[in-house]
């Protein structure tokens, strides 16, 4: 079978689903579709495949299949497949369109072999995600869309910038190890937004929780775990990537204790599971792009499973907040142990996916003796087990019981989806195998051997404790927590006063000469005889026969008015031409 | 700080139990940085680290970062929301 992008089979569908009139036929596809691009992928597909197509005397490369995109577009397909399950109540076929528009396009960028390719998928990529947010139906929906789209433009134009500077300057469109030239940091900016480094991670935090539960499902899967690749594939080793991937793993822990909307704590936590990945890729050796690349495809389960418990405690209370929800957990059980699944599993308890990957990460720092980072990746994972293990689900589900909660409903799909998420989170870290054998180097690394097992059984059974002490002070507090999106959502009024106003002065200057030029004009061509009339008095025609036989010229018929006045013109315009173009 | 009989027991029962853990199943431990193949540390380090994390965030966020009221609209912010049900 020739092989073809795996993204057109995603794009289809997304088309037939905003065309479809029927519902059931909608939620298939949404569901099939991502199958068969994991049917492709698995059968259809083999690392060393490829696809080239000649633009504008440009060489792109639509499809490069290899073990790093091919690992990156399972993980893409199984996350689309649950997301479809969970969202299949989800009557609404833009939303389920941009979802999977969304998700392909996503697939787009791992098997994009150039650059080019690469810019397309990316910005498609922030346009689907968007509308998720737009149509989350919340009211800072539309404003946390616009902002999130706006960020993703400017990383996009950053992105675009580094390309162009980087053909510019002799560079190929093929896309591989970027150096540390003008080109290499601007792509490397481009990246670093969608990968929420931080400082430019606050349109995460500000918009996924804006969106529909369905849509936070998504979000939460694609464009960080998109942005681990391309920094995987063109900038393993660069060591920066260390300080900042370890200052994001901190960083969310931190303002997750502060955060009191369950999802956007979730939201904190992408940010600091993000961190190892980014940590990983910049260590940048076998072992580390080996952890970054298993760590970001247990990664995609295990929050989206976790965005999938948030968002049914949401959709069934109506409630975001851990100072609105407790006391609910009796009436919904199973979502609470299928959420506990994926907590363990972000936390790294053995015999769960997190334990297995995240692991190889800290492993790959241990071997290049940099210890510093290795104690603050397991101090990130104190916090993690913290909020998403024991902060939320306690305050969310747990305490006295709130009879003034109504909780309706969680629809089937939602619970089929977290059932399957939850068992791969399982399967994961009991056979972790199953994922080793798929990464994109030969892996050596055992993570069960007793000393890890125990350090991380004590480890986090004493964060436990330390929670149950400190649980009074960690309850929701109703704040907003400030983030670097203050800077550029306080910058609204400064950028009216130095952009916004002078521009509109000049368009206001402008719109009114225009005004009075066609006002002018108008009257020449309504009213002839009173606009003429001025003009012949003024000419040599009047000086000639006297001010009153040029008045009484007006008094001809209209027609001859009329024709004077295009001949005129067109005398004028003649000779306009003519010395211009002297 | 809430001290009750569930927490004392806990402890009690993880000093115990990890000590036996690490004393009796771990043949050899791995040196990770300064102090890290210590007996407990790695109970210590959760402990420890589970409570700075708590109380350095708090402080950061009660000083800095947390706001009464939302700095973007000068709205109250509400404890408890109205319900907001979306698909």
């Amino acid at each position: 079978m020739a092989s073809f992008p795996p993204v057109l089979i995603m794009v289809v569908a997304a088309v037939l689903v905003a065309l479809s009139p029927l519902s059931i036929v909608r939620k298939a596809i949404a569901v099939v579709a991502p199958l068969l691009v994991l049917a492709q992928l698995i059968w259809g597909l083999e690392a060393g495949d490829s696809v080239t197509l000649t633009w504008l005397a440009l060489e792109l490369e639509p499809l490069r299949a290899d073990k790093l995109s091919i690992v990156f577009g399972y993980v893409f397909a199984i996350a689309a497949a649950l997301g479809g399950i969970y969202a299949w109540h989800l009557e609404d076929r833009y939303q389920q369109a941009a979802a999977l528009g969304y998700a392909g396009t996503s697939i787009g960028v791992v098997f994009a072999g150039d650059l080019l390719t690469l810019v397309l998928f990316w910005e498609l990529m922030a346009l689907t995600s968007a509308y998720l947010v737009w149509a989350g139906g919340y009211p800072g929906s539309r404003a946390a869309g616009t902002r999130y789209l706006f960020v993703h433009m400017v990383g996009g134009s950053t992105l675009l910038a580094g390309v162009l500077w980087h053909l510019g300057t002799g560079g190929s469109l093929d896309f591989s190890l970027f150096e540390g030239s003008v080109a290499g940091w601007l792509v490397l900016g481009g990246f670093a937004i969608n990968a929420a480094i931080v400082p430019l991670h606050a349109w995460l935090t500000d918009a996924y929780p804006e969106a529909g539960v369905t849509g936070s499902v998504f979000l939460s899967a694609f464009t960080t775990k998109t942005a681990v690749y391309v920094l995987a594939r063109g900038f393993a080793g660069w060591e920066i990537l260390i300080f900042l991937g370890v200052i994001m793993a901190l960083y969310g822990v931190v303002f997750a204790v502060l955060e009191n909307d369950i999802r956007r704590l979730l939201a904190y936590h992408i940010i600091s599971q993000v961190g190892y990945m980014v940590a990983g890729v910049g260590i940048g050796t076998e072992i580390a792009i080996n952890g970054a690349v298993s760590h970001a495809f247990a990664h995609v389960i295990y929050k989206g499973l976790l965005f999938m418990g948030a968002g049914a405690a949401v959709y069934a209370t109506g409630r975001r907040t851990l100072t609105a929800l407790g006391g609910i957990s009796d009436r919904m059980r199973l979502v609470v142990v299928l959420y506990m699944v994926g907590a363990f599993a972000i936390s790294a308890f053995p015999l769960f996916s997190g334990f297995v990957s995240k692991s190889l990460v800290v492993y790959a720092a241990e071997k290049e003796h940099i210890y510093w980072a290795v104690a603050l990746l397991y101090l990130a994972s104190v916090g993690t087990f913290l909020h998403t293990g024991l902060k939320l689900p306690y305050f969310t589900w747990f305490g006295p019981r709130r009879d003034d909660i109504h909780v309706g409903p969680v629809p089937r799909g939602m619970i089929v989806a977290m059932v399957l998420a939850a068992a791969l989170c399982i399967g994961i870290g009991v056979y972790p195998t199953a994922l080793y054998d798929q990464l994109p180097y030969l892996n050596t690394y055992e993570p069960y051997y007793a000393d890890h097992v125990v350090r991380t059984l004590q480890m986090l059974g004493f964060t436990a404790v330390g929670f149950w002490l400190l649980r009074g002070k960690l309850g929701g507090e109703a704040t907003i927590t400030i983030d670097t999106d203050w800077v550029y959502r306080k910058a609204g009024p400064l950028a009216r006063v130095l952009i916004q106003t002078p521009l509109e002065a000049v368009f206001t200057f402008f719109e009114r000469l225009v005004g009075a030029l066609t006002r002018r004009a108008s009257a020449l061509a309504v009213a002839p005889a009173t606009g003429w009339a001025r003009l012949l008095l003024l000419s040599a025609y009047a000086r000639e026969r006297g001010p009153d036989d040029a008045l009484a010229f007006l008094g001809r018929p209209p027609v001859g008015i009329a024709l004077a006045a295009v001949l005129l013109t067109f005398v004028v315009v003649v000779l306009a031409a003519q010395a211009l173009g002297e | 700080m809430i001290i009750d009989r569930p927490l004392v027991i806990a402890i009690v029962i993880g000093v115990v139990l990890s000590a036996v853990l690490e004393l009796f199943f771990v043949d050899h431990r791995e040196y990770l940085f300064e102090g890290s193949t210590l007996l407990l540390f790695w109970a210590g380090f959760g402990f420890v680290g589970c409570i700075g994390i708590v109380v350095i965030s708090k402080w950061v966020g009660h000083t800095f970062l947390m706001k009464h009221d939302d700095p973007y609209t000068g709205e109250h912010v509400e404890a408890e929301p109205e319900e907001h049900r979306d698909g």
